[in-house]
């Protein structure tokens, strides 16, 4: 039994390595930008009144901070023509400009020297002082370059370029030193386009990165229990996160007890009494209950409990914290909170236990019918023996199994309950993270749901061998 | 059976619990103001946060040298004793002013001009979190302390701004001593922060902007606090936020003079709900106090609900903001301003406001509030829905029905290209996607084909940026500042900016940058009215309506007075009623 545990546990480490990846990769491959997004607190603020040299440098500096300076992982598996630095280039937009580009042409050297000479001669035409004359002139050349700077099309680039020519050529002393960064930029762009080495992209190469990747990172901090800082609040997400599952956890742990308490006897009496007017009516209710989804019967009951238009018999949101705290006695605070917990208790309850019921009824019909059942009947024992001691044991396994199952479920299935109910759980936590983009968050509460269903499953198998005799593990009893 | 006696007992429990709640004839009130919050500011300081929340809360902790009156909008003395005196030198200004000496921290200490220096100098502190608050202050050259009057301050601006008074009067003020005990930036002057530099690697900035951008000097008790009457209390993170009042806040003495030192209520409560339907649900039953309802359709339902009807009243102060449908200007096909002319005709926004916003809204011709009567351009008509006239244009742009399918075409750059056009607009926006769809049909009808496609919000943003959405849907909320049209139709503001449609020539920007610099009100009118002319005629968005206030507020408050700023009223000044009863 040690043994397979043991074996079990190490299981786990490489399962929740490759959780974390991929979690990791997605954050990456998801479009935006998460240094923007925090310098520009959400498309609020705006830099175009800036000089973009301090919006630049405030960019490199935030991008240094969060560690997004460094290549994304260990290995990095391209083919020959991409770089192995591309990942130093800031600006998620550009390094995928540059993609585009070397897949098309697959010569690094003269992607580079394009992407820097289009960016000097930007840089230089937004630093250029326009007179009364050259004004209109100017803003066009800016569309033009902008235009340039940012599109991978060699048709629109093309027509960029005979934009901006034609405006040069209006005033050609004037715009002389611009004229000469925008011809650099054409001759680098022809370099580009007739330099091809196709053949480069057709080897698949393997760049390593050693440990100052964002990955390694990360997850060597995880692994210490720094969980990083929140991109909304800046609070430590360990903080955010501890606050929010003891929350779920209290809640998940009395609606699975509950499940169990209700379930259980409920699937042994219609397994028992099947057939009868009864058993068809519980079983009816149970599979409308099943069938009923959690987020509709919720609003429901705030609508027609939670003191609205209709009956005040429970409060409408919330776990009650303020009325806690101006409470005296313990059982006038535990009456509150009993008093906030019954609706948001009910929804996180009864799909699960009508789920369970159905099986818990299923596993005893299937055990009454076994001769073993038959034979205890007619050893004369009582009728409850024969249930409760010979039938339900044997009956339990299916309901076991589940157990791993309504773990993670609690979590997840708790997203809606929360948001509706206002508790301030792992669910809401997890929903408000995913809508603002909210990495380091996002991570720790996948990684967090991760473990516990991993540990579901390990309590499962733990569950089996002490129910079922028959069930060993390891070859200890060969 | 065992299972059998358990049940009752759970049942037991419940019913207990759900005989709890007790009514009585006559309810008495706590001394307090619960607000509904949607979801939780991102912190309290406004140099490091400026979320509409957290502006909300703060705005009754920190206050201002000067804030916009409620009822008229214009600028009143907070902290300081009057208006700044102005004085014009060469091409800049000079902007003085002078702080109240009966001004105080919580400490009983006098808020000083060094204060405001040093708030000043925190925003331009490399690698603080206060970018959103430099273009508002970028302007300020230098500030001026005198030896003589520790409560005078003088900006020196290098050149003329409308907004010189309203932005460096309006930016709230923080202590020095709380913020900075160790006095980490006193020794560096505000030029040297603003020019940056290699002072981000010094060891005591570093440390200054690691305490700034912390959890802890946004959100702890211990540094919330300003001159302003509440102190913060406690901060239940997605839950709630206690504001107390100080018990002899120093404000009071001036409660005659204007609304900002109006401060009743003991206690102010920020109660975040995130779900609008529990929100409700709460209102009913008396558990918020005050909430802004942006969902209209639910807001028109509340008059059915007798509960609410019996305790709240509703508030709809119009709001400074405005909605327009964004024309990318730089579109192959938009560019022609004889089809933007006819998609503008083709719109009926009486129809959108009818439909979709229960009539609530007022329609605009430009991006000047109504509101502003001397600035608002009354002699623009508004458009009318009109297919004749937007056929004729579109007729004489050259775009017709050449092969009969029903969408016109036109001859682009050589090539045959169908009049079809892109609306984009933020997934999860039903008033957005439905606007789309209403344009979609009437565009329909006069041969226009065009695709409705929701982005993800980074994506949307990340596109009107870059200028390559077509036809977006955008909304502004603006503030009583005399309106700065550079952001959203300045030529620089394109191409990464917030200038979407790509509007903007040497001329139209010129007219913006007159309106900046001239600061006489009356003159200013004048260029607005040309400005609004310009807008119109270019057509470079469909302008729709402005927004008002859907405020729900209870019955008990007297001293409510609905104004056009954010939230829509001032929770501060709200006083109790006769004839209610409130804990004493």
């Amino acid at each position: 039994m040690l043994e397979y545990l043991i074996k079990r546990i190490f299981i786990f480490i490489p399962t929740l390595f490759v959780i974390s990846l991929i979690t990791f990769s997605l954050s990456v491959m998801v479009p935006g930008d998460p240094v923007e997004q925090i310098l520009n607190k959400g498309g609020q603020g705006d830099f175009a009144n800036l000089s973009s040299l301090v919006a630049e440098k405030a960019y490199t500096e935030k991008r240094k901070e969060l560690g997004l300076d460094l290549p994304v992982f260990y290995i990095s598996l391209s083919n020959s023509a991409v770089p192995k630095d591309l990942y130093k280039i800031p600006k998620k937009n550009n390094q995928a400009l540059l993609k585009e580009f070397i897949k098309k042409y697959s010569n690094w050297p003269e992607v580079k020297e394009y992407f820097d000479q289009s960016q000097s001669y930007f840089r230089a035409l937004y630093a250029y002082n326009a007179d009364s004359i050259t004004v209109e002139t100017v803003i066009q050349l800016k569309d033009a370059a902008f235009g340039i700077i940012s599109e991978s099309d060699d048709k629109i680039v093309q027509q960029r370029f005979k934009e901006t020519e034609n405006l040069l050529a209006l005033f050609p002393n004037e715009f002389l030193a611009l004229n000469q960064k925008f011809i650099a930029t054409k001759v680098a762009y022809s370099n580009m386009q007739t330099n091809t080495s196709r053949w480069k992209s057709l080897i698949p190469t393997v760049h390593f990165y050693g440990t100052q990747n964002q990955y390694h990172q990360w997850a060597t901090k995880f692994l210490k229990g720094d969980f990083g800082t929140s991109y909304k609040d800046n609070r430590p997400v360990s903080d955010s996160l501890l606050e929010a599952s003891g929350k779920t956890i209290i809640i998940s742990l009395i609606s699975i007890f509950l499940t169990y308490l209700i379930a259980v006897p409920l699937g042994v009496f219609s397994a028992y009494r099947k057939g009868t007017t009864s058993e068809q009516v519980t079983t009816t209710i149970l599979f409308m209950l099943y069938s009923l989804p959690s987020f509709w019967i919720a609003t429901l009951l705030i609508n027609f409990l939670g003191g609205g238009d209709y009956l005040g018999w429970f409060p409408s949101y919330g776990l009650g914290d303020q009325e806690v705290e101006a409470a005296t006695g313990f059982w006038e605070k535990l009456s509150i909170r009993i008093h906030h917990l019954v609706l948001p208790l009910i929804c996180w309850t009864y799909g699960s236990l009508a789920f369970m019921a159905r099986q818990m009824r299923g596993g005893m019909i299937n055990v009454l019918n076994q001769d073993y059942i038959r034979t205890a009947r007619a050893k004369g024992l009582e009728e409850k023996t024969v249930v409760w001691k010979h039938a339900f044991r044997n009956s339990l396994l299916p309901i076991i199994t589940l157990f791993a199952s309504v773990f993670p479920l609690m979590l997840s299935g708790s997203i809606v309950i929360e948001m509706i109910f206002n508790i301030p759980g792992m669910g809401r936590l997890a929903v408000e993270a995913i809508i603002a983009r909210n990495w380091p968050i996002l991570y720790a509460v996948v990684m967090v749901s991760a473990v516990l269903t991993l540990v579901g499953y390990l309590i499962a198998d733990i569950l089996y061998a002490v129910v079922d005799p028959r069930i060993t593990y390891g070859d200890s009893k060969k | 059976m065992f299972s059998a006696r358990v049940l009752i007992y759970i049942c037991l429990i419940f019913l207990l619990g759900a005989c709890n709640s007790n009514k009585s004839p006559q309810k008495v009130y706590k001394d307090q103001v619960i607000i509904h919050s949607l979801s939780d500011p991102q912190g309290l300081v406004s140099l490091t946060s400026n979320d509409a929340q957290a502006s909300q809360i703060n705005a009754n902790i920190f206050q201002s040298l000067l804030n916009y009156s409620h009822d008229e909008l214009i600028l009143v003395p907070v902290l300081a004793v009057g208006l700044p005196e102005i004085v014009h030198e060469g091409n800049g200004m000079k902007l003085t002013y002078e702080i109240k000496p009966e001004a105080q921290w919580t400490d009983g200490s006098p808020v000083l001009a060094s204060d405001i220096l040093f708030s000043f100098k925190v925003v331009f502190t490399p690698g603080v979190n206060s970018m959103h608050a430099q273009p508002g202050i970028d302007f300020v050259d230098d500030i001026v302390l005198y030896e003589d009057n520790p409560r005078k301050i003088t900006f020196l601006c290098n050149q003329v701004y409308m907004l010189a008074d309203h932005n460096t009067g309006t930016m709230q003020v923080i202590p020095e001593y709380l913020f900075d005990p160790e006095g980490l930036i006193k020794k560096y002057s505000y030029k040297e922060l603003k020019s940056g530099g290699s002072l981000s690697q010094n060891e005591d900035i570093k440390k200054f902007v690691t305490f700034m951008n912390s959890e802890e000097s946004s959100r702890s008790p211990k540094y919330i606090q300003g001159s302003g009457p509440y102190v913060l209390q406690s901060w239940v993170t997605d839950q709630r936020v206690i504001l107390e009042k100080k018990n002899d806040w120093w404000g009071h003495a001036f409660e005659k003079e204007n609304q900002f030192f109006q401060a009743y209520p003991k206690r102010l409560v920020y109660e975040t709900i995130n779900d609008f339907n529990t929100a409700l649900t709460a209102l009913k039953d008396e558990k918020l106090d005050v909430i802004l309802v942006t969902p209209v359709k639910e807001y028109m339902d509340l008059d059915d609900s007798p509960k609410f009807t019996e305790n709240y009243v509703k508030s709809e102060p119009p709001m400074l903001s405005y909605t327009y449908i964004g024309l990318n200007m730089r579109d192959q096909i938009l560019k022609d301003k004889q089809v933007r002319e006819a998609l503008a005709v083709l719109v009926d926004v009486d129809e959108i406001n009818r439909t979709l916003l229960y009539g609530q809204q007022t329609r605009i011709v430009a991006d000047i509030h109504p509101i502003f009567k001397d600035d608002y351009n009354n002699d623009i008509p508004l458009r009318k829905f009109d297919m004749q006239r937007a056929t004729a244009l579109l007729e004489a742009a050259g775009w017709k029905d050449s092969d009969g399918d029903g969408i016109r075409d036109k001859i682009l750059n050589g090539r045959k290209t169908p009049l079809t056009l892109t609306y984009n607009y933020n997934s999860g926006n039903p008033i957005r996607e439905n606007v789309g769809l209403m344009l979609q049909n009437w565009w329909k009808q006069a041969g226009i084909k065009l695709d409705v496609v929701p982005l993800d919000w980074t994506l949307y943003l990340e596109q009107l940026r870059s200028n390559k959405v077509q036809i977006s849907y955008n909304s502004w909320v603006t503030s009583p500042k005399p309106n700065d049209p550079k952001q959203l139709w300045h030529s620089t503001s394109r191409n990464g900016g917030s200038n979407y449609t790509g509007f903007g020539t040497a001329e139209t920007d010129k007219l913006i940058e007159s309106i900046l610099v001239e600061l006489d009100p009356k003159k200013r009118s004048v260029l607005y009215k040309q400005w609004q002319q310009v807008l119109n005629d270019e057509v470079p968005a469909i302008f729709l309506y402005t927004q008002n206030f859907r405020n729900a507020i209870h019955k008990r408050f007297d001293n409510v007075v609905p104004t056009a700023k954010y939230p829509g009223y001032w929770e501060a000044g709200f006083k109790i009623k006769e004839g209610y009863k409130v804990e004493e």
